[in-house]
């Protein structure tokens, strides 16, 4: 008897307790639910203000003192989501000093160095539209943060905010993941002179191959002349890794001084490099460089062929025409290659090109 | 114009009101390309601001099928959450006047689209 007792009690605790979750998250449910009404009644009554200063120039004054009035969140919601899809940098520029000093910003600010890792995320998530020159330092800890969702959204604020912090992120580039890199150039390439000052010095054949490779992705996103010239003295550097990434950036830098550096590394020992070769010959056009590309389509490695065949269709006219020629020849590999990329349509080249 | 985005709608109506030019809006793809081509032949050619992140037919394809049906009855701007090269090329490829990234100046594209309005113009007095 006693032991049913036992098993009643149990069974009573243990329903209340499923009950009080269930109930629980019901309870967390409804109020998430409701805290996102709030946030789209707020970007519903903040967009009219806002479209009115974007398209008319109207006074900016309406858009701050409606956003003082609502409760942080939903203030902090409806300006990440308008002003990163709609607001220009620059305009971007003009509205983060007059948030700055709000109380709703400062608020959200002071979570940056908080133990949960969301709302450092909306503290750096902040920082990246109303960022100044008092938070590099908060900035800084966010980019090495433990978070890599925190990290990811500090490389946004840290680039808006230039200096100090752009070379850390070119230091840290090197480790990141390509996807984060990525990210990181598009960040960076808001604010291209501060970049191509930092890029420029860490351009140097004795610098670890890792770093250097990271770097001359960097120049060539940015398609900075200046930091690519010093890309284009890294052709002949002895890692062919090393070349592999400056071919690759140089398909951004055109100028005739770059088409005799593509040629040779279209000759090069590496068939990565000789791809990447081909394909920057495609990408700037260089029409003096049909018969060699034409020679490529012949390469022993697929991957050169292809570029080769790519290019040489991208470039179009004369150089089309080598690759029909090519496709009525007598190298069976190429002939099959040619044949592929001339029945290409110019969007489908342009595409595959690019990838 | 066609954007399935209906913040960016509304922004570009309320633009395009502020300058008092008529206009009509859709959020599908496949219905604004059945417009277009339904559109009658002769006369100035419309100004088209089109999104390429459509649902059904994608801003891109919309071009292409264009290009090659009504090639020179629309100027057309296309809109796009990519800034990349090769997407910006491949919409000039296809036809477009310009190619602007999101997020873009709204004023410089107003002011981009009150000229095409002024050239299309141009062109129903030239014919």
């Amino acid at each position: 008897m006693l032991s049913l007792d036992v098993l009643a009690v149990a069974l009573t605790v243990e329903g209340t307790l499923i009950a009080a979750a269930l109930g629980g998250l019901a309870v967390l449910r409804l109020y998430l639910v409701w805290r996102a009404r709030q946030v789209e009644a707020g970007v519903a009554r903040l967009e009219p203000l806002l479209h009115a200063w974007l398209v008319e120039n109207a006074d900016l004054g309406a858009v701050i003192t409606f956003l003082r009035a609502q409760p942080p969140h939903v203030a902090f919601r409806s300006v990440a989501r308008l002003a990163t899809a709609y607001v220009t940098f620059e305009r971007q520029q003009i509205l983060a000093p007059l948030l700055r000093d709000e109380p709703w910003v400062q608020g959200i600010l002071r979570h940056g160095r908080s133990i949960f890792w969301w709302r450092r995320f909306d503290a750096a998530r902040l920082l990246s539209i109303v960022g100044g020159p008092d938070d590099v330092t908060l900035v800084a800890a966010l980019l090495s943060d433990r978070s890599p969702a925190v990290r990811l959204v500090a490389i946004d604020a840290a680039a808006r905010l230039g200096g100090r912090l752009v070379d850390l992120e070119l230091d840290s580039l090197p480790g990141r993941q390509d996807a984060v890199q990525q990210y990181q150039f598009a960040a960076l390439n808001r604010h291209p002179a501060i970049v191509a000052e930092a890029l420029v010095p860490r351009l140097r054949p004795e610098v670890p191959t890792v770093m250097l490779n990271a770097w001359i992705d960097a120049a060539g996103a940015s398609a900075n002349p200046v930091a690519l010239w010093r890309v284009r003295d890294l052709a002949l550097h002895e890692a062919p890794e090393v070349r592999l990434h400056v071919a690759r950036a140089l398909r951004r830098h055109a100028e005739p001084e770059t088409v005799p550096v593509l040629l040779k590394l279209l000759t090069d020992d590496d068939w990565r490099v000789r791809a990447q070769a081909a394909r920057a010959l495609g990408a700037l056009r260089v029409t003096s460089a049909s018969a060699p590309l034409a020679e490529a389509v012949r390469d022993r490695a697929w991957w050169v062929r292809y570029r080769a065949a790519l290019a040489l269709a991208q470039i179009g006219g004369e150089a089309r025409g080598r690759l029909l020629l090519v496709s009525r020849g007598s190298d069976p590999l190429a002939r099959d290659m040619s044949t592929l990329v001339a029945g290409l349509s110019s969007a489908a080249v342009v595409e595959m090109s690019e990838v | 114009m066609a954007t399935a985005d209906p913040s960016l709608m509304r922004m570009l109506s309320f633009a395009l009101d502020q300058m008092r030019l008529p206009h009509q809006s859709f959020t599908s793809g496949t219905v604004v390309l059945q417009r277009l081509l339904d559109l009658p032949r002769g006369g100035r050619p419309t100004v088209v601001v089109l999104d390429v992140d459509l649902p059904g037919v994608d801003g891109h394809a919309i071009l292409e099928r264009i290009g090659v049906e009504r090639p020179d009855a629309f100027l057309i701007v296309v809109l796009s959450s990519h800034a990349d090269e090769s997407v910006q090329v491949r919409s000039l490829l296809a036809g477009a006047l310009d190619h602007l990234a999101k997020p873009f100046n709204v004023r410089v594209l107003m002011a981009k689209l009150r000229r095409w309005v002024t050239i299309a113009r141009h062109y129903q007095v030239a014919a």
